[in-house]
């Protein structure tokens, strides 16, 4: 029985673990996006994604993030 | 402030006034910039700003939400007005037309939240209460609400021309009309927080992602299999097309410099409308479609000795 119970757990390791991610969530703990509050998405033409809440701008482009600093930018908020 | 990218530019303040702009459309007929402001819409071409207020347009109200244009290069705005709750205007550079106010019953009103045209001629806004979804299309506004959805906003159209919604009521659900049907999402599912209170904004990128901007962070889900970046590993997922939306022109990236490549584009009936094939000396090169009529395609890549790699794109 123990054995049963064994292959069971192992085999829903397997099942688990293979499956597909489809989701995850960035915010200020799993991204250099600092505020999680009103975060507002868009793309431009390559496909580049634009973030940006009330006081930060952010893009995200095949894996790299960029952080823009509004003071040091000029941009105003 | 404008992007050129590398640097930010800042632009005379004196065309736009010193109003918050509440949304901004680029009318691809002339490349002109519109930006929906508290007064006025504001048009930038050429270095120069032209205002449409009460003054001199149509425009119900000064207080602009959103903007957007339609195909034939007309523009569509959404007023805040609270005399006709919130009506949506149309300008086709001639004459001004007050193409939809909403209504008070008594004890709700029931008005536009959002708007937008999409790539095959319609004009899509989510509504507060009552019908949650209107269609407009050559003249004929259709009710078209998704099954169970009561107040509908955002509205953001992803790279096959589907309108995607948020439902205000049930703010875990998601729907987007596929050109044939209603599809609505749990979000939960794909990783909304159930505090999650509503969607700000949907963005679609070359990977087939859909982002959210919430309340509680960027949510990026894909029912597929979520891939953020290209993978270098052999596989067929080593390619990168994009823009999805094209007018001239396919970016092609990969690692398959020097081996052999087989392209097909078939149009919506599956006829074979384009075929190419070479061995590229570099890992990136650009596809010409501009000849293609519009419309949707699906394009096929093929590798010399690994998986094809399919996809769709919209020439337009």
């Amino acid at each position: 029985m123990k054995h049963l119970k064994l292959i069971f757990i192992i085999l829903m390791f397997f099942t688990l673990s293979s499956k597909a991610q489809n989701w995850i969530n960035f915010n200020d703990t799993t991204s250099p996006i600092i505020e999680n509050y009103r975060n507002n998405v868009v793309e431009d033409n390559n496909g580049v994604i634009w973030i940006n809440t009330d006081h930060t701008l952010a893009s995200y482009d095949n894996g790299t993030w960029q952080m823009y600093n509004f003071n040091t930018m000029g941009l105003q908020f | 402030m404008e992007f050129d990218g590398s640097n930010f530019i800042t632009h005379d303040t004196i065309g736009l006034g010193q109003y918050q702009i509440a949304d901004i459309a680029i009318n691809k007929k002339d490349d002109a910039i519109w930006f929906a402001t508290g007064n006025g819409l504001v048009k930038y071409l050429g270095g120069i700003y032209t205002r449409f207020s009460t003054i001199n347009s149509g425009l119900t109200f000064d207080e602009v939400r959103s903007v957007t244009f339609d195909t034939n290069g007309w523009i569509w705005a959404r007023v805040y007005d609270p005399t006709y709750f919130q009506p949506i205007v149309r300008f086709d550079n001639t004459s001004w037309w007050l193409a939809y106010q909403g209504v008070f019953d008594g004890t709700t009103w029931h008005g536009p939240r959002c708007i937008k045209a999409d790539n095959f001629g319609n004009v899509w806004w989510g509504m507060e209460n009552g019908i949650p979804v209107r269609k407009y299309l050559n003249g004929v506004l259709d009710s078209f609400p998704p099954q169970g959805a009561v107040s509908m906003e955002p509205i953001s159209i992803d790279r096959m021309g589907n309108p995607w919604f948020h439902n205000l009521i049930s703010p875990l659900l998601i729907s987007y009309y596929d050109g044939s049907a209603w599809v609505t999402i749990d979000g939960h599912t794909y990783g909304m927080p159930y505090n999650c209170f509503g969607v700000r904004s949907f963005a679609f990128d070359n990977f087939g992602n859909t982002w959210m901007g919430t309340d509680y962070g960027v949510v990026v889900f894909n029912p597929n299999g979520l891939s953020l970046q290209t993978s270098h590993n052999g596989s067929s997922n080593q390619l990168r097309l994009y823009p999805s939306l094209t007018e001239k022109e396919i970016s092609i990236e990969g690692k398959f410099a020097g081996k052999k490549l087989v392209i097909k584009i078939f149009d919506s009936l599956g006829a074979v409308s384009l075929y190419n094939s070479g061995t590229p000396a570099t890992d990136k090169f650009q596809l010409d479609v501009e000849s293609l009529p519009d419309g949707v395609y699906f394009i096929q890549i093929g590798i010399a000795g690994e998986k094809m790699y399919s996809t769709k794109f919209l020439k337009q």
